[in-house]
């Protein structure tokens, strides 16, 4: 504990008199506080880098928060000012190398909740387990094993684990029952988990495993890769993706969770059902592009009068790369069933663009917005213009300023200012031709909605008050109905409490009246008209701040009837996401967060069919987004565009595909807006970038969206 | 040159702002806001997240300006509360992530949305993240506030309400973790 101090004080620069000769002098004699001071001293040099990135020996690109100082002062108070310290490091860097790659005898266990016993003694606080002891967890109990310094294992309440070894190349435990969260930043296979029914191999990820009373084994990756090997057979396993393993079996085909249950079901069969042809039709079948990797685990599994048709359809999904011949395939040659393999492991986590699909059209700047502007709205008038209200300029800077942009002349012009700032508002196109904004917030934080409501005429340019709403609402939805009328639904109201009431707005009498209350409360929803004058809400969130309480269900207003009905709910909760009505009548529900926000963007994408009452799976975009609520248009020939958190992507219902359209926008826009022109050219608007460092500075720049066709007509 | 409003003090700008000034609250905002930022991404690694967290210290500040007693400066007392905060914002994250949603978006630092880019500085910098990341949020406040902020231990103390020993200890432990999780950096730095 002396040393302890003293060590710190030295690194730190304060040790001064006596006690650094005293320091020195222990230093030489005790290895293990030579060791402990060379890592103080590299952690505080390796802090002390992190946020210099400009230092100039280290050529690091900017990425820091804005308000970063240069610091030198701290970096040359980290730089070992004495000889002796120098001398030190230099002594030490050898020892603290060895000492740092020497395998632990034990390995920490930290207590989390209830009572964890490591060799049947209850850990307290924390403690040691030993090579060969076992850890056992209650229905109370939580625990953290420190794997030495590759990551940590948490586990599970009802969980029975041993460890057993800690080698250079072999750190191993054997999960027995329960279930654990393994986070390992270390390169693969260094670390292992014996189960009854496989053997989990890291590749440097976080993953979940558990096993149940049968033994068999559940394996759910959520960074990296996992394998589950058994009998000298294994499955590769990537981020999103689970395996099975049952004992008496070879381990489970791998597949993406967000697979239809259908494909999840024939695979089970297959793999511990002695499922056959009929199963590998539905496999082949339900097959999409991201599950090239279960169908190339399929190609050794299956026999060989069934191979044939896993490699025709694998190789329409992904064609197989040079030097890879389908008859090498058909015989299991293993380079070459390798080689393609090293191929589809990254097709089918979406990260080589050269296999990835690709959508037509192209993107184009069309000059700046007067302002730069996100959170905004940009609706289509009838004359074909687009007027542009509100949002905010930069975090907290909100506008009331409005422009109209012309696409004949392809120019923004100042329009009149609505009556006061207006961020998280709506602004929906009514019969006459006038424009309704209503509700949002001229806030800072956000802590007053505005529940007023103004016109915008186009003839005159001009705003002119209407009534206001019945309650204060920002981040609610308006929908036009089919009888002209606007519902207007939830939102946050006062005081950060989000709303379950509806109000409808009469546009010949300039009055909102109290509709009937959704289900739930929600705003940073979905509002969607559907095909029979019906209105789908889905998802948002009950709370704005935490707990968010962001949702997964969906309900259906019907305006005959003043009511709101619930239907099924979405496969996970989104809010922050946006939803289309496509051509066939059916809503796609795209992206979306849950309550972790930016750690919790979503790239799925799932449709309801207003026929059923249910949501199916619609694949995956190439790039997962949220606040895209105004970024998603259905385009002329029914495919449907997604502009903001990304690449522009396009979904092709033809193919089921997500595809990101060539080119970009130079950033990632979030709370972007994409409106269809007449022509059928998409108009994306401002935005602002997640690379920015937290003042939120938006976007002026336009860009045009045109199909492979219209761009083919221009040309002419 | 510098305007009649630089000169208020932070505590002017509070009774101002409990007076119901007009912006008064917005000039407090502006002067903390890329300290209290840089605080909140330390905590959180990736700017997205460091922009909801610091979103909301100052919503809670704005919630108990009332609160504060004018006895020390405001600095020290909205700082203790930016932190309590923060590592209330880690303990909320660690509750998601024991529920088993998406550890993954946990672990990837900021630096790591630009893929395209694959210099040394930034997989030094994500593995940065990533071992910071890794540490109990009480261990990763003091380092941050002593490696990074650049506070000494006394102060450190004072902010996060606890003794000086304290603070040693958490800084001791978190330095050698955090050094055992990135030793293989060593050639790199």
């Amino acid at each position: 504990m002396r040393y302890q101090r003293m060590i710190l004080q030295s690194v730190d620069e304060t040790l001064a008199g006596p006690r650094v000769e005293e320091l020195k002098a222990h230093l030489r004699s005790c290895e293990k506080c030579r060791a402990r001071y060379e890592r103080q001293a590299f952690s505080a040099k390796l802090l002390a880098n992190y946020i210099l990135p400009d230092e100039p020996t280290r050529g690091k690109p900017e990425w820091r928060p804005a308000g970063v100082t240069n610091n030198e002062r701290r970096f040359r108070r980290l730089v070992p000012a004495t000889a002796i310290a120098a001398a030190c490091l230099l002594i030490v860097g050898f020892v603290g190398w060895r000492y740092l790659r020497t395998p632990k005898a034990s390995w920490e266990v930290v207590r989390l909740t209830g009572n964890p016993t490591v060799h049947q003694q209850v850990i307290t606080r924390s403690g040691k387990i030993a090579p060969g002891e076992w850890l056992e967890t209650d229905g109370e109990s939580r625990a953290m094993i420190q794997v030495g310094n590759l990551g940590q294992v948490e586990v599970d309440p009802n969980t029975r684990i041993r460890f057993i070894k800690a080698d250079h190349d072999n750190n191993r435990l054997r999960l027995e029952r329960g279930k654990i969260y393994a986070t390992i930043l270390a390169p693969p296979r260094l670390f292992f988990v014996e189960t009854p029914s496989a053997l989990a191999v890291d590749f440097g990820c976080s993953y979940t495993l558990m096993v149940n009373d049968a033994g068999e084994t559940y394996l759910r990756v959520t960074s990296g890769w996992v394998a589950l090997n058994l009998n000298g057979h294994e499955s590769l396993v990537p981020a999103g993706a689970e395996c099975v393993s049952k004992p008496g079996f070879d381990p489970g085909t791998p597949y993406f969770e967000d697979a239809s249950a259908k494909f999840k079901n024939a695979l089970r069969s297959f793999d511990f059902e002695n499922g056959g042809p009929a199963e590998i039709d539905t496999i082949l079948s339900d097959a999409r592009a991201k599950d090239v990797l279960t169908l190339w685990h399929l190609l050794d599994r299956v026999r060989s009068d069934q191979r044939p048709r896993i490699y025709d359809r694998l190789a329409a999904l992904s064609p197989p790369p040079v030097g890879v011949t389908r008859e090498g395939i058909l015989n299991l040659n293993r380079e070459m069933l390798d080689a393609w393999r090293d191929k589809l492991e990254y097709v089918s986590i979406g990260i080589d663009p050269t296999n990835a699909p690709t959508a037509t059209g192209n993107l184009k700047p069309v000059g700046n917005m007067i302002d730069s502007r996100f959170g905004h709205t940009a609706t289509l008038l009838a004359d074909g213009r687009v007027l542009i209200t509100g949002g905010h300029e930069k975090n907290q800077n909100m506008l009331a300023s409005a422009e109209i942009y012309d696409p004949a002349t392809q120019q923004f012009t100042a329009t009149d200012s609505m009556s006061t700032k207006r961020v998280g508002h709506t602004a929906t196109l009514l019969p006459n031709g006038k424009v309704l904004i209503a509700g949002g917030s001229d806030q800072e934080f956000f802590v007053g909605a505005l529940a007023s409501a103004e016109l915008y005429d186009p003839a005159t340019g001009k705003f002119i008050a209407t009534g206001s709403m019945n309650s204060k609402r920002l981040a609610h939805r308006a929908t036009l109905l089919k009888n002209g009328r606007v519902l207007i639904s939830g939102g946050q109201g006062e005081d950060w409490a989000n709303l379950n009431s509806s109000e409808i707005y009469d546009p010949d009498k300039g009055t909102f009246t109290p509709a009937a209350a959704m289900k739930e409360r929600r705003a940073d929803h979905t509002a969607t008209l559907l095909r029979d004058g019906r209105v789908l809400l889905t998802g948002g969130s009950g709370a704005r701040y935490h707990p968010v309480n962001v949702s997964a269900t969906a309900e259906i207003y019907d305006p005959a009837k003043n009511n709101f009905t619930s239907v099924g709910n979405m496969s996970v909760v989104r809010f922050k996401h946006s939803a289309e009505l496509m051509a066939d009548g059916r809503v796609i529900v795209i992206g979306g967060s849950n309550a972790q926000m930016w750690g919790g963007q979503y790239a799925s994408a799932e449709f309801f069919d207003p026929a059923t009452g249910t949501f199916t799976s619609a694949g995956q975009l190439n790039t997962a987004r949220y606040k895209i609520r105004d970024a998603v248009v259905l385009l002329r020939e029914g495919k449907v565009l997604v502009a903001g958190g990304g690449r522009v992507e396009i979904f092709d219902p033809a193919t089921g595909l997500f595809g990101a359209v060539k080119g970009g926008m130079g950033t990632t826009r979030y709370y972007a807006t994409a409106t269809l022109l007449p022509n059928g050219e998409v108009l994306i608007l401002g935005g602002y970038s997640s690379e920015s460092t937290g003042n939120m500075p938006s976007n002026a720049s336009a860009w045009i969206y045109q199909s492979e066709m219209m761009s083919k007509g221009n040309e002419k | 040159m510098a305007s009649l409003q630089d000169d208020k003090t932070n505590e002017e700008l509070v009774q101002e702002a409990l007076a119901e000034r007009p912006g008064a609250f917005r000039e407090l905002y502006d002067r903390l806001y890329s300290r209290t930022y840089r605080l909140a991404y330390g905590m959180t690694g990736r700017h997205e997240l460091a922009e909801d967290l610091t979103q909301e210290i100052f919503i809670r500040t704005y919630q108990k300006l009332s609160k504060f007693d004018m006895r020390s400066s405001f600095a020290t007392w909205f700082y203790r509360l930016a932190i309590n905060h923060s590592l209330n914002y880690r303990k909320r994250e660690m509750k998601d992530i024991h529920k088993g949603s998406e550890i993954d978006d946990q672990l990837p630092s900021g630096a790591e949305q630009n893929i395209e880019s694959n210099v040394l500085g930034q997989q030094i910098q994500s593995q940065i993240n990533r071992a910071l990341i890794s540490l109990k949020p009480t261990h990763r406040m003091v380092v941050i506030l002593k490696d990074v902020e650049g506070l000494n231990i006394a102060e450190i103390a004072e902010r996060m309400s606890c003794s000086q020993g304290t603070v040693a200890s958490r800084l001791f432990r978190a330095r050698d973790l955090l050094a055992r999780k990135l030793e293989h950096l060593r050639s790199a730095l």
